[in-house]
């Protein structure tokens, strides 16, 4: 699988990903640390435990670092969560709406995951 | 080698990827230092502050986050000295607004741009070492008032742009040399640093540090008693000084003009001041026009004294002394006279003063030195006997690393034996310090003598007496003008000069009853008009040849 193949199977933006991301070893050094990022986990955990506070900071981010690597979809739902999770909007989210949106972010972090693993073998 | 020549930058940013990510970015150009959170960036700021051009700081952190780091940091102003760049993860402004706010320097977004990142942080690094390298040549480093060129700039943009009157002041502490060789390098620079001080804590004055042992102050003019300020200043200045003998000249130049040079107002601060150099009984001193007229005349000198040295304007005319015991003549002093073509004749009081303050002295003796060793050697030739000829040695001739050779050469030159020549030392306050003592003996040790001018006058020291290696001393002047009330104090003197094995001499003698007195106390040798005035040359060898037929 090159580079090219897996930013077009999880929906992310490969000529954003070439123009900053220096070179392929570059990009590809990165993405394979994505495996072991701790922030989905523990976003998981702090909204399924109802703790919004803290599960901003996780959100939040994970759509940093998923920008920064270019997984354009994972970081447009990361986006839509950190919003709903910052102040005030926190304030009117129920738990049905974040799990809603918790959901959507599982599938693209799924969909990254899967495809690292066949990426970096 | 490589991580001394990069400059460092530290990163604070909680998440692995995004850290690592920035780190493989800059190390080509910068060496990293990492830290996880607020707490620990504090800490590794701290730890490498002289090493870190920059920071990069996550807003969003765990334990301590952007903003407390921000808020801390200013606090401490030697942590703000490296500046910080933001890296926010949203393009939210309120959140950039708010860490420029806190003294961020600029901010990058998420998705980190790797260009984009070096190129702002390039930027922030030149800007800040821009500023930091015109502070330091905007203030002395010792003291942190401005420099001489800084406040040169600040007071002449400044006076250009009102019309409001401004009163300068200049502080000269007295014998700095001399203070800094008797409590050493530490204690004076103490000093230098108090004086700064209490020289901030005047209201609305801008000031620098002009020469090592110089101020210059700037104040808005105020009609006030500045002589009762200064006064005030003064008394409180020694309460709780690191040095307490010192001693500071003030001087005060009301309303300054806005139409002349910076430097003229320097200068005629300068004369005002030096007009009550060692006297110990006023320290504060009013600019008044006469220093004008005065500041004119000393650019005059200044303007053509070289010239003058080159034409031969300076002549050496020599005023005989004369044994007590005989009356015959015993040797003679020589004096410097200038006659300038255009300015006549010029009093050596006024320009001998100038030229020991502007180093332009140390020339000139050379020079009488090597006329006289000429005179002699002419003298020798057509022989007439000559006598010992006594040449007058500022202290500053001493300084010159090659004046004992400056002094031997024409001796030696001329083939003449060192017995006719003397140096005529003047007692002062540093007379005293070893290095001079040194110098003087090595000259004595060629066989020269040396005499000691002006004993008596102004700061004596008994001590002098056994420190310096002597031969003569000169009686000041002043004792023999009041011969009649200070006899006891004179014939003292002579005693003293000859328990030591020293010879005397009295000068400015006029009538036969001074002549009496001091062959009575066993005075050695006399000089004055009683004898004869000061003769050129021409004239003097005339004088020998009579004398000594």
């Amino acid at each position: 699988m090159t580079t090219e193949e897996f930013y077009t199977a999880i929906g992310g933006d490969y000529s954003d990903a070439k123009s900053r991301l220096i070179n392929d070893a570059f990009m590809v050094k990165f993405i394979g640390k994505f495996i072991n990022d701790k922030n989905y986990e523990e976003l998981k955990k702090c909204l399924e435990s109802g703790d919004f506070d803290t599960a901003f900071s996780y959100a939040h981010t994970l759509k940093g670092v998923s920008l920064n690597l270019a997984f354009k979809k994972l970081s447009e739902a990361c986006v839509a969560l950190t919003d709903a999770l910052r102040e005030p909007a926190r304030k009117t989210l129920t738990n049905e709406k974040a799990s809603e949106l918790l959901e959507a972010v599982t599938e693209e972090y799924n969909v990254v995951t899967e495809n690292i693993k066949t990426l970096c073998g | 080698m490589e991580t001394l020549q990069k400059r460092g930058i530290l990163i604070v940013e909680d998440n692995d990827i995004n850290r690592e990510m920035l780190k493989e970015i800059l190390s080509d150009s910068y060496h990293v230092t990492e830290a996880c959170d607020g707490i620990e960036g504090l800490t590794k700021l701290r730890e490498n502050l002289d090493r870190l051009s920059l920071v990069l700081l996550d807003m969003h952190m765990p334990r301590m986050n952007g903003y407390e780091f921000l808020e801390e940091r200013k606090k401490d102003s030697l942590l703000c000295s490296v500046p910080v760049i933001v890296t926010t993860g949203s393009n939210i402004t309120e959140a950039e607004e708010k860490s420029l706010s806190l003294g961020a320097s600029d901010f990058v977004t998420k998705p980190y741009n790797p260009r984009i990142i070096l190129r702002r942080i390039e930027a922030i690094i030149r800007l800040k070492e821009s500023i930091s390298s015109l502070e330091a040549i905007e203030r002395d480093s010792v003291c942190g008032l401005y420099t001489k060129d800084a406040f040169y700039f600040h007071v002449s943009n400044g006076l250009r742009q009102t019309d409001k009157s401004f009163d300068m002041m200049m502080f000269y502490i007295e014998d700095y040399q001399h203070i800094a060789v008797r409590y050493g390098q530490n204690l004076t620079t103490d000093l230098i640093k108090y004086i700064a001080e209490s020289i901030m804590k005047y209201d609305g004055v801008i000031a620098c540090r002009y020469d090592q042992d110089k101020f210059f102050l700037l104040r808005e003019h105020t009609e006030c008693n500045h002589k009762e300020l200064t006064k005030e200043f003064d008394i409180n200045l020694h309460k709780n000084s690191p040095i307490p003998d010192f001693s500071i000249k003030y001087g005060i130049y009301n309303n300054i003009p806005h139409d002349i040079p910076l430097a003229e107002i320097y200068d005629r601060l300068s004369i005002t001041v030096s007009e009550i150099k060692r006297q110990y009984d006023k320290n504060i001193a009013l600019f008044d026009n006469e220093v004008i007229a005065t500041t004119k005349r000393i650019r005059q000198i200044e303007e053509c004294m070289e010239q003058a040295l080159a034409d031969g304007q300076f002549s050496v005319y020599y005023q005989p002394k004369h044994d007590a015991e005989t009356g015959k003549i015993s040797g003679a002093e020589a004096l410097v006279r200038w006659i300038h073509p255009e300015y006549g004749f010029l009093s050596p009081g006024e320009f001998i003063p100038l030229f020991e303050q502007n180093g332009f002295i140390t020339g000139l003796d050379f020079y009488v030195w090597e006329k006289v060793c000429n005179h002699i050697k002419m003298w020798l030739k057509e022989n007439i006997p000559p006598v010992p000829i006594s040449v007058n040695a500022s202290r500053r001739d001493f300084i010159a690393t090659d004046n004992l050779k400056k002094l031997t050469l024409p001796i030696e030159k001329n083939n003449i034996d060192k017995k006719y020549l003397h140096l005529e030392i003047t007692e002062s306050g540093d007379v005293n310090d070893n290095f001079l003592i040194e110098k003087i003996g090595k000259i004595r040790d060629t066989g020269i003598n040396i005499e000691l001018d002006d004993f008596g006058a102004g700061q004596s020291s008994l001590g002098t007496l056994c420190d310096i290696p002597l031969d003569v001393i000169k009686i000041d002047i002043s004792f023999i003008r009041n011969l009649e009330k200070q006899k006891e104090i004179v014939r003292t003197i002579i005693a003293l000069a000859h328990a030591l094995g020293l010879k005397t001499v009295a000068e400015g003698v006029e009538t036969e009853e001074q002549i009496s007195i001091l062959k009575s106390m066993g005075c050695d040798s006399l000089q004055g008009y009683y004898y004869s005035k000061p003769l050129p040359e021409y004239q003097f060898r005339e004088y020998l040849k009579k004398e000594l037929a």
